[in-house]
C-alpha cells in the first residue's frame, strides 16, 4: 500500500529527465522557470544584438558544411526583429519561424498551467495527417528557398 | 480528463487511465486486480498520455540550426497515426525516438551555437 501510494506522486512531483545524460532530474515547475529565464536572457540579448550584423553569432553549422540554406536560416534575424516589433520584415526572413511562434507560446503556457496545477485547456491531439503535412510543407520550403531564380528568392533567408 | 491517480490527460470517456491503468474518477482504486496499462475497455477508447513531442520536433527543426529535426517530425507524426490505429506499443517506441532525435538535433545544433556564443561573449568581454 505504501509503495502504490508513492509511485503516483512521485510521477506527479517529477515528469521527467531534463538533461538524461547528466543524470539531472528537473520537476516541471522546475523546467517551466528554467525555460522563462533562458528565454529572457536570450530575448534580451537578441534584442540588443542584431544578428544582421556577421560576427556576433555563431554561423549555422548546416550552412557552414553545405552552403545551402536549411528550414532554420534566418530564424534568428527573424525573432530580431520581431522583438523589435518588425513583423512583416521578419516573415521574410523566416516565415516558418513567425507563423510558428503562436503555437510554441501557446503550448508552452498550458504546459506552464499543468505544472503549476492551474486550470488549463486539455492538450490538443494533432492528427498525424497535420503533423504529415506540416513535414511537407517544411520539406517543400527547405528546397524552394534554396532555388535561386525569382519568385523562390523570396524564401531565402 | 486528468487521472485522479497520476494526473495523466486522459479522453473524457475513458474509464482507464492510459497512463498508469487506474480507473479514473473513482476516489476509491481498486487494488485487487489493476487493469494492464494498455487496457481497452470495450466501446470505450482509451488514448494513452503518450507525448508526440512535436513542438519540440518543430522547435529543433525552425528555431535550431540543425535539419535533423526533420526526424523527429516524422516520429512525432508515427505517434499521432499508431495512436488513431489504437497501436500502443509503436506509438511508445515512436514517442522515444521523437524524443531522442529531438535532443540530439539540440544537442549537436543549439549546443554547437551555444557554445560559440558564450566564447562570442567572452571575445566581447575581452575586447
Amino acid at each position: 500500500m505504501a509503495m502504490a501510494s508513492a509511485g503516483p506522486l512521485a510521477t506527479r512531483v517529477t515528469v521527467g529527465p531534463l538533461l538524461p545524460v547528466m543524470g539531472v532530474s528537473l520537476s516541471a515547475r522546475a523546467k517551466c522557470l528554467l525555460l522563462v529565464a533562458v528565454g529572457i536572457i536570450g530575448g534580451a540579448v537578441l534584442y540588443n544584438v542584431d544578428p544582421r550584423n556577421s560576427g556576433t553569432y555563431p554561423i549555422c553549422p548546416f550552412f557552414g558544411l553545405t552552403g545551402c540554406f536549411c528550414p532554420g536560416c534566418g530564424t534568428l534575424r527573424a525573432l530580431h526583429l520581431l522583438l523589435n516589433g518588425n513583423p512583416l520584415a521578419a516573415m521574410g526572413y523566416n516565415p516558418f519561424a513567425v507563423l510558428s511562434l503562436p503555437f510554441i507560446a501557446y503550448s508552452f503556457l498550458t504546459g506552464a498551467l499543468r505544472a503549476f496545477a492551474l486550470p488549463a485547456p486539455s492538450p490538443v491531439f494533432v492528427r498525424a495527417g497535420w503533423i504529415w503535412g506540416l513535414l511537407g510543407a517544411v520539406l517543400t520550403f527547405w528546397a524552394l528557398r534554396n532555388v535561386p531564380l525569382a519568385p523562390f528568392t523570396v524564401l531565402a533567408p | 480528463m486528468y487521472c485522479s491517480s497520476c494526473g495523466a490527460y486522459n479522453q473524457d470517456d475513458s474509464r482507464y487511465c492510459g497512463n498508469c491503468g487506474k480507473r479514473i474518477g473513482d476516489e476509491e482504486v481498486d487494488e485487487s486486480s489493476p487493469p494492464p496499462q494498455t487496457y481497452s475497455p470495450p466501446g470505450h477508447r482509451v488514448v494513452p498520455n503518450i507525448p508526440n513531442y512535436l513542438v519540440q520536433a518543430i522547435l529543433v527543426t525552425i528555431f535550431c540550426c540543425l535539419p535533423t529535426g526533420i526526424v523527429a517530425i516524422v516520429f512525432a507524426a508515427q505517434v499521432s497515426g499508431k495512436l488513431q490505429a489504437g497501436d500502443i506499443d509503436g506509438a511508445r517506441r515512436a514517442s522515444n525516438n521523437a524524443k531522442t532525435w529531438a535532443w540530439v538535433s539540440f544537442g549537436l545544433g543549439l549546443g554547437i551555437m551555444f557554445l560559440y556564443f558564450i566564447l562570442a561573449l567572452a571575445g566581447l568581454a575581452a575586447a
